[in-house]
Parts: structure tokens; C-alpha cells; sequence
């Protein structure tokens, strides 16, 4: 079962995995650091609703934050859980997103496994509609960045916000690289 | 992944029951009984700032016993900011839900709390309730009226859809539930909002989904 729940996330998307992994551009630790929070839905390539509620960020000293990921396209769902944040970047060609690295754990009920995972959150104002949600793990599942609305088929729901720094958000200095903090992954 | 702090909620609620007396005197007993997120306390003149958030994204309360899915902790100090997170929730004979999370954090000059989850499936007094998303957000800053909203999706009661106003505290009573939209509770110190509040007639059940407190 565990196995196959690994394929179900595999198989469908290795090809685009190939097809979008070439060199990472240039993300960094923002500076100062902040934080982004979020939560909401957005329709998967399948028509399926994947629900997310995510936190990241620098603190003391440290990357900091909660990823919490259900994919419906697998019965049961698949749902990725974060155990260690790596990493979290900018990306200066889209100032309000922000990108959370880590590792974690993906469960379909019967099995588990580990991945790394690179998600993709972007502010875009109020009332979510504009703000963005994407995910990509390590065996090749690409929920590619896409808006949070308008609800309904084409779209989804939910709100995302990109805080400011505070005296906490201070990362890891000196700061990793994008390949040490996602592992090669790029952005979904 | 749950929580269970019977004896200290029920402290906290009532110290935060008679604090909240003392610092608003207009709201109703209802209110006071939020079992969510314990009230703010009343507004200091010390000088100092002091930080208070919390956020959490189901908090019900069942026969007396109090359970608490995703739920941040109290945050005391700018320089720790907390949160938590769940993919998956339950609370048997009561809820579910999915992709579960709470954060709060501070500045010097305000604090931010924030609590969703999705997929939410629940049965009060056998009426059932599901909506697709809940968010709350509270945000207080120091020297402006602090600030809470509510995202509420997909929402429907008893088989009923309900659409929020997005208006506070937007009042629906279907099949003998008690069910209040986008709860504020405000005071010069901060705000508590609860995305929603559900209560049985009987007072047997009190449920908040998406709660979050913010005071400075």
C-alpha cells in the first residue's frame, strides 16, 4: 500500500517534474526575514480540491513553520505533513511570495513516507482571491503555483498574508544556499 | 495530535471570565463564555506593551470536557512567535476537518494570530453542519482599533447554505442552533474573533472553529 500510495503521487507527474527542474533561479533568504501564513483550497489538475494551512519564517536565528498539505485526487487522500523546515526564500521576480523548504512526511492512511517539499505562498491582497498556493515534492508531485479564487471550479479559497519582519525573524547566518535549504527542488 | 486541558481551561476561563467583566462591562454572559480563546485582559497603563495572541483552530467544548485541535499556545514575547499545524483533525462524535493550523506572533508595536482549516464536517444537536474553508484573523495595533475578519466558504447548516455578510457577528439560528458568523469581541486592549460559534440549545455543546486573539 505504501508503495502505492508513492506511485500515486509519482507517476502522474514525474513527467512535468522533468520537464520544470532544470537550474533553480536565484531565491534567498529575505532581508530582513519575515513571516507568511495561510490557509485555504485550490483545485488540483484533477479537478480535485487540495486543502492547505501553512507558516514559515525566520526565527532566532532559525527557519520556523507548519505545512500542512490534503491532495483528494487519492482515496484516501494523500496529505503532507512538515517534521523540519529547511529553508525559506524570496524570489525577487515576485516580492509577496515566499517559499518554505522542508521535509516531512506523506500519509494516504495505509502508509507512509518521507519527502523533501518546497511550497509556494504569494500575498497578493485582500481578500484572497489573487494570492497564490503552490507545492512541489521530491518524487516528482507538482501542484504548480495557481490562485486561491474566485471559489468555485476553476478556482479555489482561502487567504494568505505576508507579515512583516520583527525582532525574531532573523535566519540562519550565514544564510544557507537555495540548494542547501530545498534540496534542488524548484519552485512549484 | 489533541489536546485535553479540562482543569486548565476551566481555570482560565474563569479568570478570563471575571477579567473580561471587569474590562467589558457591556457584553453579554454569553460572551464572556466564549470557549475558544480566554478574553483579553483589560488594557494596562504601565507603560510597557504587553503581548497577547493565541490562535487555534477548533476549540469545543462537550459535556464540560474541552478539546483543542491545532492550537498555538498563548504568545508572551515578540521574539517567539508560535504556531502549529495538523493535516488531519477529529473529534470523534463531533467534527472533522482538515489541513489544520494556528499561528500568533508579535512585534513591538502589535500582534497578529491567525487559525484555518479546511473540509470541515461537523454534527451539533444531529444538525449538521460542513464548510469547504474557515480563516480568522485578529490584529492589534498599538494606538489603533484592533481589527479581526473572517473567512467563512462553502458554509451550510442543517443542508442549508449560509452565506456569511461578512459583517461581526453575524447572528443564524437554523433547527434550534445558535450560530454566530464572524464573532468579535473587542476591547481597548485587543479582539478576539471566532470565525464560528456554534451552541446548542441545551448548552451542552459549544463549539468554536477558527479562533484567534490579538492585544497589545
Amino acid at each position: 500500500m505504501r508503495r502505492t500510495i508513492y506511485m500515486l503521487f509519482a507517476i502522474p507527474l514525474v513527467l512535468a517534474g522533468s520537464l520544470t527542474s532544470g537550474p533553480a533561479s536565484a531565491h534567498f533568504v529575505p532581508a530582513p526575514c519575515d513571516f507568511i501564513t495561510g490557509g485555504g483550497w485550490v483545485i488540483g489538475d484533477s479537478a480535485q480540491f487540495v486543502n492547505f494551512g501553512a507558516h514559515g519564517g525566520c526565527k532566532n536565528g532559525a527557519f520556523w513553520g507548519h505545512v500542512n498539505v490534503l491532495d483528494h485526487a487519492y482515496n484516501p487522500p494523500a496529505h503532507l505533513r512538515s517534521t523540519n523546515i529547511t529553508g525559506y526564500l524570496m524570489d525577487p521576480a515576485f516580492p509577496n511570495a515566499r517559499d518554505i523548504c522542508g521535509e516531512g512526511v506523506v500519509d494516504g492512511g495505509a502508509g507512509s513516507f518521507t519527502v523533501r517539499f518546497r511550497v509556494r505562498m504569494e500575498d497578493n491582497g485582500e481578500p484572497g482571491g489573487s494570492d497564490r498556493f503552490g507545492l512541489r515534492l521530491d518524487n516528482g508531485y507538482d501542484l504548480s503555483t495557481r490562485e486561491l479564487g474566485p471559489p468555485g471550479p476553476t478556482g479555489g479559497g482561502g487567504n494568505i498574508q505576508l507579515h512583516k519582519p520583527n525582532p525574531s525573524t532573523t535566519g540562519p547566518s550565514p544564510a544557507p544556499t537555495e540548494a542547501q535549504m530545498c534540496g534542488g527542488l524548484p519552485t512549484p | 495530535m489533541r489536546s485535553r486541558a479540562q482543569s486548565f481551561w476551566k481555570v482560565i476561563g474563569v479568570a478570563g471570565a471575571l477579567a473580561a467583566l471587569a474590562a467589558w462591562p457591556g457584553i453579554s454572559q454569553a460572551q464572556l463564555g466564549l470557549p475558544g480563546i480566554p478574553p483579553l485582559p483589560g488594557g494596562g497603563s504601565s507603560g510597557t506593551q504587553t503581548l497577547t495572541g493565541q490562535a487555534s483552530a477548533v476549540t469545543a467544548v462537550v459535556l464540560g470536557t474541552v478539546t483543542s485541535l491545532a492550537d498555538s499556545g498563548t504568545l508572551v514575547d515578540a521574539a517567539d512567535p508560535l504556531g502549529t499545524g495538523q493535516p488531519l483533525g477529529s473529534i470523534p462524535g463531533l467534527l472533522s476537518a482538515e489541513a489544520l493550523h494556528a499561528a500568533t506572533m508579535g512585534w513591538s508595536d502589535q500582534v497578529a494570530s491567525e487559525a484555518s482549516l479546511g473540509n470541515l464536517s461537523m454534527t451539533v444537536a444531529g444538525i449538521g453542519i460542513t464548510a469547504t474553508t474557515i480563516i480568522s484573523r485578529a490584529l492589534a495595533v498599538s494606538g489603533a482599533a484592533p481589527t479581526g475578519l473572517s473567512n467563512i466558504e462553502g458554509l451550510t447548516i442543517g443542508g442549508v447554505s449560509v452565506s456569511p455578510t461578512g459583517l461581526p457577528n453575524q447572528a443564524v439560528s437554523i433547527a434550534g442552533l445558535n450560530v454566530v458568523l464572524n464573532e468579535q469581541v473587542q476591547s481597548a486592549s485587543g479582539i478576539v474573533v471566532n470565525a464560528l460559534h456554534v451552541t446548542d440549545p441545551l448548552g451542552l455543546t459549544d463549539v468554536v472553529i477558527g479562533a484567534a486573539k490579538a492585544g497589545i
